[in-house]
């Protein structure tokens, strides 16, 4: 008996439209809002910060442009650990 | 009584330092040789050293674990440190073969980072998708 073979096809146009639509900002910034208050809290020496940006999609960053903040985030791992903050739902 | 098999993630930050550990010496570049591989900075320091810290990472399914790795290495000059750096990126690149080691991807490259040791230092991030094991 022959396979059944199920043919998917992506529509490269509407994907990057989806990622550009509000809807998607708005949850990576509500993700983004989490990350930033574990981050904030973890090490209240630095000043944490959200940016939105555009590539080909929506993009959202918590970073901070503090002074020392790379060496902290070296000797810490602050930022990196408060990513999981944005998980789940 | 669990439906579901008991399955148990590798210590990756264990599992990263005793690859480097052992893969390090085998190398022929000069600045791959007595290089410290370990989770925490040793007391005296190392004019070579690589330190690997877990940070975080969720698991992801029933049997794989991602493992945030933080990577620093430190070498006795600013090009030491950043071929050592690169090595060692390559060499995790190169783990893959699914034990423990499904998949390696590096949010962050070799990067300078002014340590108060005035050690040429560089920091890396790696992700590492990790296979689990049935625990009996």
């Amino acid at each position: 008996m022959a396979a059944k073979v199920t043919q998917v096809k992506l529509d490269s146009k509407g994907m990057r439209e989806l990622l550009n639509e509000d809807f998607v900002r708005d949850h990576l910034t509500d993700r983004a809002g989490r990350v930033l208050s574990a981050a904030q809290a973890g090490d209240p020496n630095f000043q944490y910060h959200i940016e939105q940006a555009t590539t080909d999609r929506a993009v959202v960053r918590v970073g901070s442009d503090d002074e020392g903040v790379l060496f902290a985030e070296s000797a810490t791992g602050n930022l990196l650990r408060a990513l999981d903050a944005g998980a789940g739902s | 009584m669990s439906s579901w098999p008991v399955v148990v993630f590798p210590d990756v930050e264990l599992w990263a330092c005793q690859y480097l550990q052992a893969e390090l010496p085998s190398r022929s570049e000069p600045y791959a040789a007595d290089v410290y591989v370990g989770n925490v900075v040793p007391s005296p320091r190392a004019g070579r050293m690589v330190v690997v810290r877990r940070d975080g990472g969720p698991r992801l399914d029933h049997t794989r674990d991602l493992a945030r790795l933080t990577v620093r290495v430190w070498g006795s000059s600013e090009q030491e440190a950043t071929d050592l750096a690169r090595l060692v990126a390559a060499l995790l690149w190169a783990a893959p073969n699914g034990d423990p080691v499904i998949r390696v991807d590096q949010p962050t490259g070799p990067t300078p980072v002014a340590d108060d040791s005035r050690q040429p230092l560089r920091l890396q991030t790696f992700d590492l998708i990790v296979r689990g094991t049935d625990s009996p």
